[in-house]
């Protein structure tokens, strides 16, 4: 459904020093630099398969579901999305797919979100019947009746999220794109949000991609995750994997006493698990399940430790140090 | 036209009457400041030539217009120039390639331009809905000027005419607003063409008042046919014969600049790199 190979995208800059003199001086001499977004990517998506793409600000994700839509050429590589080159912007490519941007608001300012919907009815030419069907469908899964009438400027950012998803679902795409889509929105949003999204994908079994930075959508969500670090993928597999091998563990928390001037770290003996952080008030260690007692104890024993705590690996703390260190395989067992 | 062009030029409706006031604002302001400014102009420009010898008052004419007739030339320009151009609105399209908004547009499944354009053609309607109304008034209350056969048919033919002629105007601008995909500043671009197309055009003389020179030149130019053309039919000056002969060079002008405009969109999009987000 979505295949793609070898996929590079580099973007041209200017250089500017900051300034009236810098841009005085970039009148005359230009400074070009190469901005390597993406490096070469290849991966693979079947239909209703969610696709968690994650990754630190600027590693390129924005950039690959932009390609991905046909929005942007990319330099190098190859890409087939439902049969068809995504930028080519052929029609029967685009009335099947849809996307949807967490950060940038898509439906026209100036009207209310029904007449938005209309009008998307007679772009992709959408059956009467079918689009009422749709809409109804999807106005009472996410609950917005109430706010069919009120112009999207005057929605609020929750509201208008799920104008946006119902705008791009109404025509019943198989290939969705999604962009970040709880971006700045309260828990319960989010959470409603998601749980439409885990429920359209059921029922509709289309290929998604989606980004997001909070990793409970993504846990939620996704079976399948890419890591993307300075445009290249550094993990491509189920989540479960990332879990499992991180399930043979827990994270022991010691809060320390600040006022002892003791190293934290070195209250730990070596060989029994590995450091997390260690901080003035505070040591995180993660430890083997059946080396735990062993563990709690020596770090009690210690001194200088006034609680300890001891819980199950956090997937989402898992994903950060995965996005900061990379993967290295094997190396952690 | 199909289902979308209509949903998308019934918005532009709406839109403007969601928005009334600064339409009718708009309207009125413009059209009273060129018409004052037309009267003490031109009249002034008649009181000197009234002290002619030969010239009795009232029957001087300047290109063959009369004091009267000049008036209402400026009235059409003011009004057929908003059918022909809307509500000043340029800057549409740069603006969506430098924000980067227009990458929606760019998943939607139609064209982008005739998307654009189809919103511009429901300002013209609405720019049409003004003419008739002001003109309406200038009629009811000065009456026909004996040197113009202004008639029914010949607003009918000059809103036609109008018509035609936006679409040159769109192609044209969007020819300069597409040059945004590599440039980020095209506004100096579009002050450019508005200003040669209103001198060029017609728009602040009429073209029968330029030297002969300038006359042969502009003819090869698309400006006659953005606001002279259209003027002239309102004002009754345009026969049938004629009317095709010069309708057929403004097609061939539309056809041109929409073949230029869908070129730079082809390179255009191709650079694009969809900023912001
Ligand atoms: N239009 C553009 N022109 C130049 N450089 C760009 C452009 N768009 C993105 N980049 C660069 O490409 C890199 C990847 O950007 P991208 O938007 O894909 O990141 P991202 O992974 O989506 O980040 P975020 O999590 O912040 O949304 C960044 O370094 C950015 O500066
Ligand atoms: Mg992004």
């Amino acid at each position: 459904m979505i295949e793609v190979e070898g996929i590079r995208k580099s973007f041209r800059l200017h250089k500017k020093a900051a300034g009236l003199k810098g841009s005085f001086v970039s009148l005359f001499h230009r400074k070009w630099e190469e901005k390597h977004a993406l490096k070469g990517v290849s991966f693979k998506v079947s239909p209703g398969e969610i696709v968690g793409l994650v990754g630190a600000n600027g590693a390129g994700k924005t950039t690959l579901v932009k390609i991905l839509a046909g929005i942007v050429h990319p330099t190098e590589g190859k890409a087939t999305v439902l049969g068809h080159t995504p930028w080519e912007r052929k029609n029967a490519f685009r009335s099947r797919i849809a996307l949807i941007m967490g950060q940038k608001a898509s439906l026209w300012w100036d009207l209310p979100a029904e007449d938005c919907f209309l009008l998307l009815k007679e772009i992709y030419q959408i059956p009467e019947e079918r689009y009422q069907s749709a809409l109804k469908t999807l106005v009472d899964a996410l609950g917005v009746r109430g706010q069919l009438n009120t112009q999207i400027r005057r929605l609020s950012l929750g509201e208008r999220m799920k104008m946006e998803l119902i705008a791009a679902l109404l025509h019943d795409p198989q290939v969705v794109f999604l962009d970040e889509p709880t971006i700045g929105l309260d828990l319960t949003a989010q959470r409603a949000i998601r749980d439409f999204i885990l429920r359209y994908s059921q029922e509709k079994k289309p290929a998604m991609i989606l980004t997001s930075h909070y990793m409970e959508d993504i846990e939620k969500l996704c079976k399948r995750i890419i890591i993307i670090r300075d445009g290249e993928f550094v993990y491509d597999g189920p989540l479960a994997k990332i879990t499992d091998r991180y399930a043979k563990f827990k994270v022991l928390t010691a809060k320390l006493d600040p006022t002892a001037a003791v190293h934290a770290a070195t209250l730990f003996p070596k060989g029994l698990g590995e450091v997390v952080s260690s901080e003035p008030g505070e040591l995180k260690v993660k430890v083997a399940r059946d080396r735990v007692p062993e563990a709690a104890s020596a770090l009690l024993k210690s001194g200088g430790v006034l609680d300890l705590l001891i819980e199950e690996v956090d997937i989402a703390d898992i994903i950060e140090s995965l996005l900061r260190e990379g993967v290295r395989e094997g190396k952690s067992s | 036209m199909s289902g979308w062009a209509t949903q998308v030029v019934s918005f532009e409706l709406r839109k403007v009457f969601t928005y009334r006031f600064t339409f009718w604002v708009k309207y009125f302001v413009g059209a009273i400041t060129e018409l004052t400014v037309a009267y003490f102009l031109w009249g002034a420009i008649f009181a000197a030539t009234a002290g002619a010898p030969d010239s009795a008052p009232g029957s001087n004419r300047l290109g063959g217009y009369t004091f009267h007739g000049l008036l209402y030339y400026t009235l059409f320009a003011t009004l057929g120039a908003n059918v022909v151009r809307t509500l000043d609105r340029g800057g549409e399209i740069s603006g969506e390639i430098y924000q980067g908004t227009l990458s929606r547009y760019l998943v939607y499944p139609v064209p982008y331009l005739a998307y654009r354009y189809a919103a511009y053609f429901g300002l013209q309607l609405i720019s049409v809905g003004q003419l008739l109304f002001g003109v309406s008034v200038a009629l009811a209350l000065f009456g026909v000027p004996a040197d113009l056969a202004i008639t029914p048919g010949s607003i009918a033919l000059g809103i036609f005419t109008a018509l035609l002629s936006g679409a040159l105007s769109f192609t044209l601008t969007a020819c300069l607003e597409l040059v945004a995909f590599w440039q980020d500043t095209v506004w100096n671009l579009m002050a450019m063409l508005r200003f040669i197309g209103n001198l060029l055009g017609g728009l602040m003389i009429p073209i029968s008042l330029f030297p002969e020179w300038g006359r042969s030149f502009v003819a090869f130019t698309p400006f006659p046919y953005l606001f002279s053309f259209p003027i002239r039919c309102f004002l009754g000056q345009v026969g049938g014969a004629e009317w095709f002969r010069e309708a057929s060079v403004l097609a061939f002008w539309i056809l041109a600049t929409s073949g230029a405009a869908a070129f730079i969109w082809r390179r255009g999009t191709r650079v694009y790199s969809g900023v912001g987000i």
